[in-house]
């Protein structure tokens, strides 16, 4: 992939390189494209040039920022504690002779409780793997405890919420229904569980806001976020693409040609 | 505002490619077929969740987080999860139990095809499984060994199964390929980290943010100068055309809305640019008696005194802001012509005159005055020895290397002659390490029938139009030469009654170019006085002595009321100064004198460059 890259840009660039030195042999010609270019450059970007400022502030939030730490991995502690199987009463082929038609069958931990989770006709199901009992759903208390838990940090919870129908934009509604615990901090860190599975299913923080934020400035849509193909990134982007490009031109002409500051070429004696 | 420029303009050269790549791969993503490009041209469904019965207990196991069940060929696995990755494609560990037997399994190279043709659906057929090791070049991110299955179809189709857990990390295909080209050209991902936090681009990025804010800033000042009034109609507007003594000299009808600089531009008078009308170089000035309000622009560029003498950017301004503009002498239109030698003598010592003719065989138009300005190409010769009149020197005179360039020379005939005539004083080289002058000595070493390119002539230096009154002429050495064209213009005029006084200084008597001519004339025509004066002169010498500007002085009572003349001096710079200063004093108006310079102008105000004639 790497020698493909190399080889599309080797091309660009030799064939800038040779525009530019057919124009270094005809001086006049470069000085009318220049005054053109400059025009196209003035007017488009004079339209366009605000999308421009949002490209750059928003693309430089996105690389400035590590993506991991956006991602929010380090508000939650890692999760590697092992299933002592002495714990694990109720085998599989017991969960099997009860529900036949489970799918998804995972055996994990609640905390430090064994646990079968499962979905059946669609409907998430947990069942105690140390007496073979069907949960019920976690409660408030539950869900905070088990938020504590799992959150990285020190501070207190401020706020937690069930989200039975609607799921805000930074949560997947196919997780419905879940846990929104808020956490007190500057980024306002917020852990999503699963009301049925009792699993962290997203964790947001301000910058992941804000990234979030970026990137819809960024790929220009206004509304959900999903779609980078919405027709007025389309048009601005080939209208972006001309402005720079004359841009681009004017860059070149004006460092290819010999800046003799003032008066003309000739010399009097 | 003249660092947000130049910040602009350097960034750009920096960051210029970089924002393009960023562009052209974002319009990339917008136009791609996303299924496609994500390597799901061949994909196939995802299976049904099955469900079981009948499986075999759970093995007993240590060091596991996680079971789950999972379907890999309609056969039922307990995977068993000993390290969970945060995400699918970072480093994870897995084993693979039958869950029908109860024994260990492992994804070899049979059950890698099997799974990779499960979830294919091209026309394919398989030609290559190998294991690979990350990292792996279609996929950037996976940090798990995984099978490659690759298929022979027409978009080189591979397919990636992990080995320890037997998913599926992905179909590769050139769409998806040439996708990654564009997302390894837009995060500047060199190092197939398949991330966008690398060092380069975020370096990138924050020059393309100043690119920006500087581009912003200039915008905003371009709208305050009010630089963004759309040019919805067109009006013609006549502009007229001013020489650089700042009379008339044409009138073009122009587009009022157009900027000054493309207005010209289109009429064929380009003038010079390097920023192409970015108003940062400052090369199209013009100077306009009735110049507008200047822009910031102007201000950045030009010098207080520039902006006061009513010079602006041409690029800066719209042509209806003006009435008349004077163009920088370079860029007014000039004729091109091939001249052909066809007699050279020394004058005197160091004065050799050139007679030239037009190859293309017409008469020169222009005013008793002018120069020739010639093109002095470069090359390799001899410096020309000056010659003591009469007797002929040896040629074994030192080579030099001569540059390229140009040098102004003035006619010393007047218009309508069949033969152009030049005075050319040879320069010789001050010392023995110095070069000689370069256009003399070209000019003084052409023979008879070689040919030079000549670019005017230019008028600049000419007569009062329409003024009967006496004339003075005075100069020295080489200075003869348009003081002799206006003279014999003067004497042609045959019914006219004007007296011509002509003063002229040299050396000695062998330094009196045109001696005799100038005799035999002022026999022939009692209006014209002849006054030569000798500084150094031999014994003989019964004429004036010292220097030229004294004379004029000490013949006051010949020449009449002194602010009733009028007068032309060409000569070294400290004579044209020294008669300036004289007449001035004697109440003789500005107007009343005019004069040519070779080299510098003799009154220092106004022009601080090296006079460009
Ligand atoms: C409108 C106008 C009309 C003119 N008309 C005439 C005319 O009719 N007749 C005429 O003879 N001239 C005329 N001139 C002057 C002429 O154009 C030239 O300037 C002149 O001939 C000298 O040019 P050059 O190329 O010979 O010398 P250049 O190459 O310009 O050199 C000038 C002198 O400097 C010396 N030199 C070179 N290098 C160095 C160095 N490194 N250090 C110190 N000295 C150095 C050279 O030896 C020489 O003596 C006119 C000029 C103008 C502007
Ligand atoms: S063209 Fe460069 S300043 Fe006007």
């Amino acid at each position: 992939m790497l020698s493909a890259t190399a080889i599309v840009l080797i091309v660009i660039l030799a064939l800038l390189l040779s525009w530019l030195f057919y124009l270094r042999r005809r001086p006049q010609g470069a000085t009318s494209v220049m005054a053109k270019a400059r025009k196209y450059h003035k007017w488009l970007m004079g339209i366009i040039g605000i999308q421009f400022l949002i490209w750059s502030i928003s693309g430089a939030y996105m690389v400035l920022v590590d993506i991991d730490f956006i991602h929010g991995d380090h508000l939650a502690k890692p999760a590697d504690a092992k299933l002592n199987m002495a714990d694990v009463q109720v085998d599989i082929t017991h969960i099997l002779a009860h529900y036949p038609k489970a799918e998804n069958i995972t055996l994990s931990l609640l905390g430090s409780l064994p646990v079968w989770r499962l979905q059946l006709d669609g409907e998430k199901l947990m069942v105690d793997a140390t007496n073979g009992a069907a949960m019920p759903p976690l409660s408030e208390s539950q869900a905070i405890r088990l938020a504590k838990d799992l959150y990285s940090g020190s501070s207190q919870v401020v706020s937690s919420q069930l989200l039975i129908d609607h799921a805000p934009p930074e949560l997947s509604p196919r997780h419905l229904p879940v846990w929104r615990i808020e956490f007190a901090g500057m980024v306002s860190p917020t852990l999503y569980i699963t009301q049925q599975h009792g699993e962290l299913v997203t964790r947001r923080h301000d910058f992941w806001r804000v990234f979030d934020l970026m990137w819809k400035l960024h790929i220009m849509d206004y509304d959900d976020g999903a779609d980078i193909d919405n027709w007025l990134l389309r048009i601005l982007a080939i209208v972006g693409v001309l402005a720079a490009l004359s841009g681009l031109i004017l860059t070149i002409l004006r460092f290819a040609q010999p800046t003799s500051s003032k008066g003309g070429a000739h010399e009097a004696g | 505002m003249k660092l947000v420029k130049q910040l602009h303009k350097w960034v750009s050269l920096l960051v210029g490619l970089q924002f393009m790549l960023w562009l052209i791969s974002g319009v990339y993503f917008n136009f791609m077929d996303h299924h496609k490009a994500a390597g799901s041209t061949y994909l196939a469904d995802a299976s049904e969740p099955a469900t079981f019965t009948a499986l075999a207990p759970l093995p007993f196991m240590q060091g596991v987080e996680e079971v789950r069940l999972v379907q890999l060929l309609d056969k039922p696995y307990y995977l068993l999860v000993k390290q969970r990755p945060l995400y699918a494609y970072w480093l994870g560990q897995y084993e693979l139990v039958d869950a029908l037997t109860g024994k260990p399994s492992q994804i070899d190279s049979a059950m890698a095809e099997q799974l990779a043709r499960a979830s294919y659906t091209g026309p394919g057929l398989l030609f290559e499984v190998t294991l690979q090791q990350p990292p792996i070049a279609d996929l950037p991110k996976e940090r798990n060994a995984v099978w490659r299955v690759a298929f022979d179809d027409d978009i080189q189709t591979a397919v990636y199964v992990r080995q320890q857990s037997g998913e599926i990390a992905g179909h590769v295909d050139t769409h998806r390929r040439w996708r990654d080209v564009f997302f390894t050209l837009h995060f500047m991902d060199y190092a197939s980290e398949g991330s966008f936090n690398n060092v380069q681009i975020m370096i990138m990025a924050v020059l393309s943010l100043w690119l920006a804010v500087t581009g912003i800033i200039w915008i905003i000042a371009l709208v305050k100068d009010g630089q963004y009034r759309p040019a919805l109609s067109q009006t013609q507007h006549g502009l007229q055309l001013l020489n650089v003594q700042g009379v008339p000299a044409g009138c073009l009808n122009l587009d009022g809305n157009a900027s000054l600089y493309d207005g010209l531009a289109k009429a064929g008078q380009l003038l010079p640019s390097s920023c192409g009308g970015g108003g940062t170089c400052g090369l199209c000035k013009v100077q306009s008696p009735d110049a507008p309000a200047f822009t910031s622009a102007d201000a950045e560029v030009l010098s207080e005194q520039e902006l006061a003498q009513g010079w602006r950017l041409a690029c800066q301004h719209q042509v209806k802001d003006f009435s008349g503009v004077s163009l920088p002498a370079q860029c007014q239109k000039v004729e091109r012509h091939e001249l052909q030698l066809t007699s050279a003598r020394f004058v005197t010592g160091n004065i050799k005159e050139l007679t030239f003719r037009t190859l293309a065989g017409m008469p020169l138009a222009y005013q008793a005055g002018a120069y020739m300005r010639f093109d002095i190409p470069a090359g390799h010769q001899p410096s020309v020895l000056p010659e003591p009149v009469g007797q002929s020197v040896e040629d074994n005179s030192k080579p030099f290397e001569r540059r390229a360039c140009q040098r102004n020379y003035s006619l010393a005939v007047p218009e309508g002659e069949r033969e152009l005539v030049f005075n050319i004083r040879l320069h010789c080289a001050p010392s023995q390490h110095l070069p000689p002058g370069m256009g003399s000595n070209y000019l003084c070493h052409l023979q008879p029938g070689d040919t030079v390119t000549a670019f005017g002539p230019f008028s600049e230096f000419k007569m009062i139009e329409g003024s009967q009154k006496p004339v003075v002429l005075l100069g020295a050495g080489s200075g003869m030469a348009p003081l002799r064209a206006i003279l014999l213009a003067l004497l042609q005029q045959q019914d006219a009654q004007r007296a011509v006084h002509f003063f002229y200084g040299a050396r000695c008597e062998d330094d009196l170019l045109y001696y005799e001519e100038m005799m035999r004339l002022s026999a022939l025509h009692s209006r014209l006085s002849y006054y030569p004066v000798l500084s150094q002169p031999s014994g003989q010498w019964t004429g004036a002595t010292g220097y030229v500007q004294d004379t004029l002085m000490l013949n006051q009572e010949l020449l009449g009321e002194l602010t009733e003349l009028e007068y032309y001096l060409c000569g070294p710079v400290e004579m044209m100064q020294q008669t300036i200063a004289m007449l001035k004093a004697a109440g003789v108006a500005d107007e009343a004198i005019r004069f040519d310079s070779f080299g510098q102008f003799p009154s220092s105000g106004t022009d601080k460059h090296e006079v460009k004639r």
